[in-house]
């Protein structure tokens, strides 16, 4: 009976293809709302958005217009306003998720076919001129290490311009997300290549020029590991008999990382709470390891 | 026997009910032949395009006709779509009946029971809501009059269409203006139905010039364009060029289209449509209803509306807290087994008449995230509101002040600096050592005129290694055969031992938890003299003891951000509270008197004397009166070196009790509560 059910239940009141478009037409108008109503987002100081499923509204936008895209298979000198629609939200959509070049393509190309769009998507793509300019990688290989940070300097220096420049406008956000990502790649230079009190200074400045940002208490995080790494390679170079146990050294640094794994905890981001609260775990529990063995 | 009669016809009257409900549903589902819950649409009301935008419309080349169908045809076609609406209707019904019988008969909980009852119920109370197919039908039968049709058959069925399309859209309205007349008022409503035109209004008979009948009782007709995919295209086109206004304007039957309207009334500041929009959507139970659920909760929602929903919410979680504990709180508002369970465990009348009163004494609140989010988004975006004081209020009273001083230590003069770590760990440092004054003078130090100095007539004194304190200083030799001395009374046990940072081993009678207390102390001992041995010298500073100021010190056994609380105070000693990270060492009497406070998990509060090794205790665990004695028989014997033998006596109103304790391995430290 069961089965009876179902292959009743599958008798098509309509054609295929005659469903599939109208769902199509449907997901659109749905897709452009839903992108609209967060392309207003800052997503410098809060998360990009998550759909029903739990993933990023973007990604997931832009996922189900590439479907469409797909399903309509129209080459680019056939194309019909349907598809330029498609292919302006997809710049949309690509923009947010900060891939630049492509979103930038895909403006140029929704301009192009010449439709009501066009003023917008040249706008838009003028707009993200700078963007795809500045976030690629350098243009020439870089030999040593100092040319790196130098490529580094200058990268933040023009965001820092950048995000001044787009200030109140719908690009500031992902000005500022660009900011931050550079100064981050930035400290984990240091943190490689320099590290103690410069990558410590390095992170406290970063602390302090993003403390709005989503992620400070990352950052926070960041910098806990850091004063953690301090005390750690203290102890380690006891060990190896590469000097004295310098404790007042040890313990501040102990401390301080505690007490950024306590800032980060006490932030309300339940996520990085559990990651604090794991971090002060492992490093009391580290500690009583070296408690035990100091002199 | 009698039950499993009754079982047995129960199973019976089931089986036939499934049956009938299976047959009957599977003839609805064989006869409507197609069931796609996407066309089960109900038409909106205010479909309606004006002129210019119809021209507009018909302008774009996408929104060109095509090759129409004649005449009969479009009559078939429409008799086709009838059809297939009644279909999706019987389909709809049957589907409902069958997830009912199913609940009912196949023991699932009440929760579902109920939601599968009240979607049987919406689905008979929505039988007689218009459908996308009908529109449709009553487009292609509408343009067949238009043209001069004079069927009589095609009229007919036109006059039935067209009313039942007026009955509908006059009842959307009527319940709009009622909306509406609870929101604003009269005057404004009248306003609104006077001004109204030719999408709220009625038409006027010049603008119908069709038939007698409709010259005198119009018909209001929804305006559409011929392509309903088209109409999409444009509402996305408009919404993505930002052109938000004129994307309201546009509609067609579906869901999808509906919260894109609503989106577009949301993003050009028709807030109040946009909810109305969306309300009748978020009772669907597929994704377009999830969607508008999700933006009425994120974003429609009206601030104030969000933090009274909050503010009810976290009252009633509270309520339920006080009545059952964290238990009720969590599954008491559910409908479900567990909620019934939790409800059931809750209503243990000893729990009741104990636990309530405790829970109200101690107040704690329960979990308070939702409403300081509401608190805070609300202070955010209005606040003057109506409800900032209350908001404010909440945020002041669920948010920790401690934390969030914490919080604002790290910044001075928008310059970020650590502060002071509050996670409590052994120090590798050596820590201040805080000797009193019977101590100092039973091991006969006090001769030292630079003791008696340093004393200044207080109940302790403070010893440190840093170079820089202020305060009478010893050489390092000399300091070092000070802590020599007072390694060699700890080892004797000549001394009672405290230190803050091991509060949570409390000091016990037994040996393990008194050599647990003597390696602390030797090996904060140790840590000094290492440092003495490097050359410093040691300060030594007046300790005020007992003072307001010595006790503000010794507060570091709070961990601020866990909400626990331990405390300790000896009474009729040197050194009433043993300040953070120090060890205290003090003159060990014959008798010793403290109070204790503990509170987190649980709730102590008590007095402890000693005498002797025994202990008494008086203490409330939970606001639950305990009185406890301890007696160190071994210890008296001069055995516990080899066995530990306790006596202990316990009196609470649950009862009496009084047993030995054994153990022949002293380990770890006995527990709170000796």
């Amino acid at each position: 009976m069961l089965s009876m059910m179902l292959v009743a239940c599958q008798l098509p009141g309509r054609s295929v293809p005659e469903r599939e478009n109208l769902r199509a037409a449907d997901d659109l108008a749905l897709i452009a709302a839903e992108l609209e109503m967060h392309l207003r987002d800052d997503t410098y100081r809060y998360g990009r958005a998550v759909g029903v499923d739990g993933r990023n509204v973007f990604a997931s936008v832009l996922w189900r217009l590439d479907r469409l895209q797909r399903h309509r298979a129209r080459a680019l000198d056939r194309w019909e306003k349907v598809d330029v629609v498609i292919e302006f939200a997809r710049a949309r959509a690509l923009e947010r998720l900060r891939r630049y070049p492509e979103a930038l393509a895909a403006y140029e190309r929704a301009a192009a076919a010449g439709t009501p769009l066009r003023e917008v998507a040249v706008e838009a793509s003028e707009a993200l001129g700078p963007f795809v300019l500045h976030s690629g990688q350098p243009t020439r290989r870089l030999a040593v290490p100092e040319e790196e940070r130098d490529f580094l300097d200058q990268r933040i220096a023009k965001w820092r311009e950048l995000a001044w420049e787009f200030r109140n406008t719908r690009y500031e956000g992902l000005a500022f997300e660009e900011l931050e990502a550079w100064e981050m790649l930035r400290l984990e230079w240091l943190a490689q290549n320099d590290p103690g009190p410069v990558a410590v200074a390095a992170c406290e400045r970063l602390i302090e020029r993003h403390h709005e940002s989503k992620l400070y208490a990352k950052h926070l995080i960041r910098l806990g590991d850091l004063h953690a790494r301090e005390a750690s390679g203290e102890y380690m170079r006891y060990r190896a008999h590469r000097g004295g146990f310098d404790v007042e050294h040890y313990q501040e640094s102990l401390d301080r990382a505690l007490s950024a794994y306590e800032l980060a905890r006490s932030e309300p981001r339940p996520s990085l709470v559990k990651l604090a609260k794991q971090k002060i775990d492992e490093l009391l529990t580290a500690h009583e390891a070296v408690y035990a063995d100091a002199p | 026997m009698r039950m499993l009669h009754r079982r047995a016809r129960v199973e019976r009257v089931s089986g036939r009910l499934i049956a009938c409900a299976a047959v009957a549903a599977l003839y609805v589902l064989l006869s409507c032949g197609s069931a796609y819950p996407d066309d089960a649409v109900t038409l909106p009301a205010e479909a309606v395009l004006t002129a210019a935008d119809l021209k507009a419309l018909e302008a774009l080349e996408l929104l060109a006709p095509r090759a129409q169908p004649d005449s009969s045809e479009r009559i078939a076609q429409a008799r086709a779509l009838l059809a297939s609406a009644n279909q999706q209707r019987l389909a709809r019904l049957g589907t409902s009946i069958m997830k009912t019988a199913w609940s009912v008969t196949g023991g699932v909980s009440p929760k579902k029971i109920l939601s599968s009852l009240s979607r049987l119920g919406r689905s008979v109370d929505g039988w007689n809501e218009r459908r996308a197919e009908e529109w449709r039908a009553l487009l292609l039968v509408e343009r067949e009059i238009r043209a001069g049709s004079t069927d009589p058959e095609l009229r007919v069925l036109y006059e039935d269409l067209a009313e039942r399309w007026e009955d509908d859209r006059n009842s959307v309205l009527m319940s709009r203006y009622e909306r509406l007349l609870e929101r604003t008022g009269v005057e404004k409503v009248r306003a609104l139905i006077e001004g109204s035109g030719a999408t709220d209004g009625p038409r006027s008979p010049s603008d119908d010039n069709f038939g007698e009948r409709w010259s005198l009782s119009p018909p209001v007709l929804p305006v559409m364009v011929r392509e309903p995919e088209t109409v999409e295209v444009l509402l996305a086109e408009f919404l993505l060029a930002g052109e938000h206004e004129r994307a309201t304007r546009v509609a067609a039957p579906g869901p999808e289209v509906r919260l894109a309207r609503a989106a577009a009334c949301y993003l050009a500041g028709d807030q109040a449509r946009a909810l109305e929009l969306l309300g009748p959507l978020a009772d669907r139970p597929d994704a377009s209803g999830e969607l508008a659920r999700r933006w009425l909760d994120g974003r429609l929602l009206d601030p104030g509306e969000r933090f009274e929903r909050a503010e009810r919410s976290h009252r009633f979680r509270g309520a339920l807290f006080i009545v059952g504990g964290q238990g009720l709180e969590g599954e008491g508002a559910e409908v479900s087994r567990t909620g019934y369970r939790a409800w059931k465990k809750a209503a243990n009348p000893f729990s009741l008449l104990l636990s309530v009163p405790a829970r109200l004494l101690r107040g704690r609140a329960s979990d308070s995230l939702a409403i300081r989010d509401a608190s805070r988004k609300y202070l955010a975006q209005s606040p003057d509101g109506e409800h900032a004081t209350a908001a404010a209020e909440w945020l002041f009273e669920t948010e920790p002040a401690a934390l969030e001083r914490f919080r604002a230590s790290a910044w001075h003069d928008a310059r970020f600096v650590l502060p002071r770590s509050r996670t409590s760990y052994r120090s590798l440092l050596a820590p201040p050592v805080v000797v009193s004054r019977a101590l100092l003078e039973e091991l006969g130090l006090l001769a030292e005129p630079r003791f008696l100095e340093a004393l200044e007539g207080g109940p302790a004194l403070m010893l440190r290694a840093a170079a820089s304190r202020p305060g009478v200083r010893l050489e390092p030799d000399a300091a070092r055969s000070l802590v020599v001395t007072l390694a060699r009374s700890v080892e004797q046990e000549r001394v009672r031992i405290a230190a803050s940072a091991w509060q949570g081993m409390r000091p016990g009678s037994n040996a393990a938890a008194r050599a647990l207390w003597r390696s602390v102390a030797l090996s904060d001992l140790q840590r000094l003299d290492l440092v003495l041995a490097r050359g410093n010298e040691l300060a030594l500073e007046a300790w005020p003891g007992a003072s307001a100021e010595s006790l503000a010190y010794a507060e570091g056994t709070i961990d601020f951000l866990e909400g626990e609380m331990e405390t300790e105070r000896s009474l009729f000693s040197g050194i009433a509270a043993c300040p953070g990270d120090a060890l205290c060492l003090d003159h060990r009497g014959v008798f010793a008197a403290s109070v204790y406070a503990h509170s987190g998990s649980g709730f102590r509060l008590g007095a402890r004397t000693e005498f002797q090794d025994a202990s008494l205790s008086v203490e409330l665990v939970d606001f639950w009166p305990r009185i406890s004695l301890v007696l160190p028989i071994s210890r008296w014997l001069q055995v516990d070196r080899w066995i530990e033998l306790e006596a202990r006596v316990g009196a609470s109103p649950g009862g009496v009790s009084a047993e030995p304790s054994f153990s022949t391995t002293p380990g770890a430290p006995q527990a709170q509560g000796y």
